[in-house]
């Protein structure tokens, strides 16, 4: 008997959560009615997607005060959402004797898609190193790190 | 006198307002004959009586190209008579709008009028498609965007 309960009771519980069909019904009384046409794109791609192409190495030749690199967004995200990069200087420009030459991440250090979605949206950075440090550096071949993070942000 | 006249009064009231009973008679000379049956369609008020069934929320899943609905008649009308349906949006176009009202457009396919093919139907089932383009899923930000349409029953002409 309990089982029958336990089971009356599951199919009551299953059918209390069910979705109804929502059917809506005309006859001679009522010859027109509305029906809502909804996408429900929040619930169907969460915060969407998106994708940001950055440099794999941004070249300097000896001597350069500044040097332009360039990263591109593309994204389909929320309508109150956008993409926005940051970026910034993990490592200065360092040789096998660990030597160093200091440069910095000028300008637009963080950059913010103009809309929840753009295609190949390109977003431009400096690189600046100042002339002492070319002058103070033996010649050598130096690699430093530029760290990019994307993230969603509020529009 | 007076309780008599009263009673001669009742009874020709009553015998006025009797439906005159218009029986046939069979005889010896005449052994046969004929009964008319007929419906009597007073009762019945303007062209009968339908119902048409129709989806009250139309959901769409994000980047599908075609979503196919459909709406059914079920019909009980005069002969010559049939049940015509209309499928519209009567507002400011096949343009679904979100919060902000930016726009998702779409495009009506399939039978967006229809009408059955007798007086009598039951179930008769019309589909219907709504239509997003590629190109415009494309180009929507991830939102939540609806639109109304109107759906319209008519007795028509069969």
């Amino acid at each position: 008997m309990k089982k029958v309960i336990s089971v009356v009771l599951a199919l009551v519980m299953m059918m209390a959560v069910m979705v109804p069909a929502f059917a809506a019904t005309l006859d001679v009384n009522t010859q027109s009615g509305n029906s809502t046409v909804l996408v429900d794109g929040i619930t169907d791609k969460g915060d969407g997607t998106y994708s940001v192409e950055i440099p794999a190495s941004v070249d300097l030749i000896w001597g350069d005060t500044t040097k332009a690199g360039e990263y591109k967004i593309t994204s389909q995200v929320q309508t109150d959402k956008r993409v926005k990069v940051t970026l910034a200087k993990a490592k200065d420009l360092t040789n096998a004797a660990n030597e160093t030459i200091e440069f910095a991440v000028a300008d637009a250090t963080t950059g913010i898609a103009n809309s929840a979605v753009v295609n190949n949206e390109a977003h431009t950075f400096n690189l600046t190193i100042d002339a002492s440090e070319w002058a103070a550096a033996s010649i050598a071949t130096y690699e430093g790190t530029i760290t990019f993070t994307a993230e969603l942000a509020d529009a | 006198m007076k309780k008599v006249i009263s009673l001669v009064m009742a009874l020709v009231m009553m015998m006025a307002i009797m439906v005159p009973a218009f029986a046939a008679e069979l005889n010896a000379t005449t052994q046969s004959g004929t009964a008319t049956v007929q419906t009597d369609t007073s009762a019945i008020t303007g062209d009968g009586t339908y119902t048409v069934t129709y989806p009250a929320t139309m959901n769409i899943v994000w980047s599908t190209a075609t979503t196919n609905f459909e709406y059914k008649v079920s019909s009980n009308l005069r002969t010559g008579k049939a049940i015509q349906v209309v499928v519209a949006d009567t507002g400011d176009g096949l343009n679904m709008l979100n919060a902000s009202n930016a726009t998702l457009a779409y495009t009506l396919g399939g039978t967006t009028t229809g009408k059955t093919t007798g007086p009598v139907v039951t179930d008769a089932t019309f589909n219907y498609s709504i239509n997003v383009d590629s190109a415009v899923w494309a180009a929507a930000a991830i939102d939540t965007y609806s639109d109304t349409l109107t759906f319209t029953s008519t007795v028509v002409d069969a």
